[in-house]
């Protein structure tokens, strides 16, 4: 090592509290919009390739965005309106497009349930990599990352989490038996668990399984009142909190099935044109009123342009952060210099150059921008390697 | 060793002036520099340093003439010829020991740095009883060692001509005896010139002469200012 790097070495490692202030400052000024211009551009990315694949979503009117959002990453807006279950069966009268009904209100373990059809793996590409689809009432497929992260393989259970911790009517949860797993897909279906639609009309409290009371007389504890066309059941009626090959057969829905909820419809249409009939018989058909179709690669890129337009008032905020760093760090070098005269005078009077001073100064700026850049790349790398994970959860929910 | 004639000297906008028609210190010869503060002791040592330079002057140092010099011929000129030993030690805060008395190698190029002078920088700092003390911090260090790793600097090049500004001055008695003691021992059996200025009396008996400065001031400005 040159005599001045050598110096300049022993300078920056000798004051090691104030080098390393010196290196986080610079650091942190620059990882700052560095880590948000990477998730920026993982959003970007992510949330535009599953919009681009889901091109028309239905759902109750409102915020285009909480449907699209809704259809591609089951997030639910506690003010978002159901629509009936007969929408689907419309859009699949119309012949114009196939309907892929999607009910995600719940979650089990905190991951989304999503009551659907077998044709959203089809539609997504989705395989089963181990075990089956559900095929029954109660069968629940996991998403990779949720049998990953619960631990749990087909065969077990996993219960649906209840929504309000003082519902203690109507909704139930409801222990779903695990009939497969998916493949991983990186996309947020690996934080799902998919069921079969009407299994979330029985976790909504729309359809149940109890014990059989048509043998049971007037004086037992489950009846409250019989007569030959009816049998009113006492709280004492046991209710089945699992869908078992026994019971199932118990399980009965209250109501109109085609009145049930869903939370939106995926519209998967033969062409662009199909798409664009059924959007204007939505826009202008009166018994389509209350209800919408969106197209989300439109409503996410209306997303990203807002939400990159207030990206660049933050851009600007940090250059000015970066600026203020910038001054900070000369007036710390300048008063440095200052402690320093007579260290710099006596090497003059011993036999330096003014020249090889100022190397010296130069080179322990190096080594502390070297440092702080080597810093920056390892924890910008860092960033990168855990940014798809971070936009995803955060998207999922 | 040291050659001086009709200098004439002063500080750009100060009363100060230094005139010096003729001054020799011979080789081998320990020489003290006394008189009031101000009078100009530690200009002279600059000048015959080549820290600073007064043009129309003729100083020589080891047979060259420094005031002819450029200034990378004087930095080179005095990093291979004269050891400076100053007041304050001036030790760089960042190096230990060791370092400090290598610090010559590392910021002139004129100078190799070799595995030879490692054992002499540690050969002398062990004669200056810091043999132990290699790898401690000037901050680690008393008045007294500050001192004599200060000497051990100005001794590692083996400088033909020692200028030392007031060595004891921050020193207590016994170190000042010590300090004395090394530099007379060392200047002695290397046959180097010593010039030495100082206030204190007590340690002029080991000098071969003594120059009161009190000759050499002016009350009139001197005509040759200084540069460096």
């Amino acid at each position: 090592m040159s005599g001045p790097l050598s110096l300049a070495w022993r300078y920056v490692w000798h004051h090691k509290v104030k080098s390393l202030i010196l290196i986080a400052s610079v650091v942190l000024t620059v990882l700052l919009p560095v880590t948000i211009r990477i998730l920026l551009w993982q959003f970007n990315q992510k949330i535009a390739s599953r919009a681009d694949a889901t091109q028309a979503v239905v759902g109750a009117t409102g915020s285009d965005l909480d449907l699209a959002l809704n259809a591609t990453y089951f997030r639910i807006n506690p003010d978002m309106k159901p629509i009936r279950y007969d929408e689907a069966k419309y859009i699949q009268e119309t012949g114009l497009a196939a309907a892929i009904p999607i009910h995600a209100r719940f979650t089990a373990k905190q991951f989304h349930v999503v009551g659907t059809s077998l044709d959203y793996f089809k539609f997504r590409g989705l395989e089963i990599e181990t075990g089956f689809a559900f095929g029954t009432l109660g069968d629940c497929v996991l998403g990779h990352d949720v049998a990953q992260q619960l631990g749990i393989a087909p065969g077990q259970q996993l219960e649906s989490d209840r929504r309000n911790a003082l519902a203690f009517a109507g909704e139930t949860p409801l222990r779903m038996t695990v009939a497969g797993v998916l493949k991983p897909n990186g996309s947020p279906d690996d934080r799902a668990v998919f069921v079969d639609v009407k299994t979330t009309w029985v976790i909504e409290g729309l359809g149940h399984g109890h014990e059989d009371l048509t043998d049971a007389t007037e004086d037992s504890v489950q009846v409250l009142k019989k007569t030959d066309k009816q049998i009113i059941a006492s709280a004492g009626v046991t209710e089945f909190i699992e869908i078992t090959d026994n019971n199932i057969g118990s399980f009965h829905f209250h109501g109109n099935v085609d009145d049930f909820p869903l939370t939106s419809i995926i519209v998967v249409a033969d062409s662009e044109e199909n798409e664009t009939i059924l959007q204007g018989r939505y826009q202008t058909d009166p018994n389509r009123n209350g209800r919408q179709l969106a197209r989300p690669p439109v409503v996410i890129r209306d997303l990203m342009s807002m939400v990159l337009r207030v990206n660049r008032f933050f851009e600007a905020n940090s250059l000015l952060v970066g600026l203020a760093t910038a001054m900070l760090l000369t007036l710390v070098v300048v008063l440095s210099l200052r402690l320093r005269a007579r260290e710099m005078e006596t090497m003059f009077r011993i036999g330096c150059s003014r020249g090889t001073i100022v190397w010296l100064q130069v080179w322990e700026l190096v080594i502390i921008l070297a440092a702080a850049t080597t810093l920056l790349a390892g924890l910008v790398f860092v960033v990168w390697s855990v940014s798809g994970e971070i936009v995803q959860a955060l998207l999922v929910g | 060793m040291i050659s001086i004639r009709d200098l004439q000297f002063r500080y750009p906008r100060t009363d100060f002036s230094l005139q010096i028609p003729e001054l020799t210190v011979a080789e081998g010869e320990k020489v003290a520099f006394v008189g009031p503060s101000g009078c100009g002791k530690t200009t002279l040592l600059n000048l015959v340093a080549g820290i600073t330079t007064a043009d129309s002057s003729s100083v020589v140092t080891a047979g060259q003439n420094v005031s002819n010099m450029s200034s990378s011929q004087r930095r080179d000129f005095r990093i291979l010829n004269i050891g400076l030993v100053f007041q304050q030690f001036e030790l760089v805060d960042y190096l230990d020991l060791k370092s400090n008395i290598l610090l010559p190698f590392a910021i002139n190029r004129s100078l190799q740095q070799s595995k030879d002078m490692e054992a002499r920088a540690i050969g002398l700092a062990k004669e200056m009883g810091l043999g132990d003390k290699l790898k401690r911090f000037p901050q680690q260090l008393s008045q007294g060692e500050k001192q004599r790793c200060a000497i051990c600097r100005a001794l590692i090049t083996e400088p033909r001509l020692i200028l030392a500004d007031e060595p004891t001055g921050n020193l207590d008695p016994k170190n000042k005896r010590t300090i004395m003691e090394l530099l007379f021992e060392q200047a002695e059996r290397f046959g180097q010139t010593l010039v030495m200025v100082t206030h204190d009396m007590s340690i002029l008996g080991g000098m071969d002469r003594t120059i009161d400065f009190e000759q050499f001031r002016s009350e009139t400005p001197a005509t040759t200012e200084a540069t460096s």
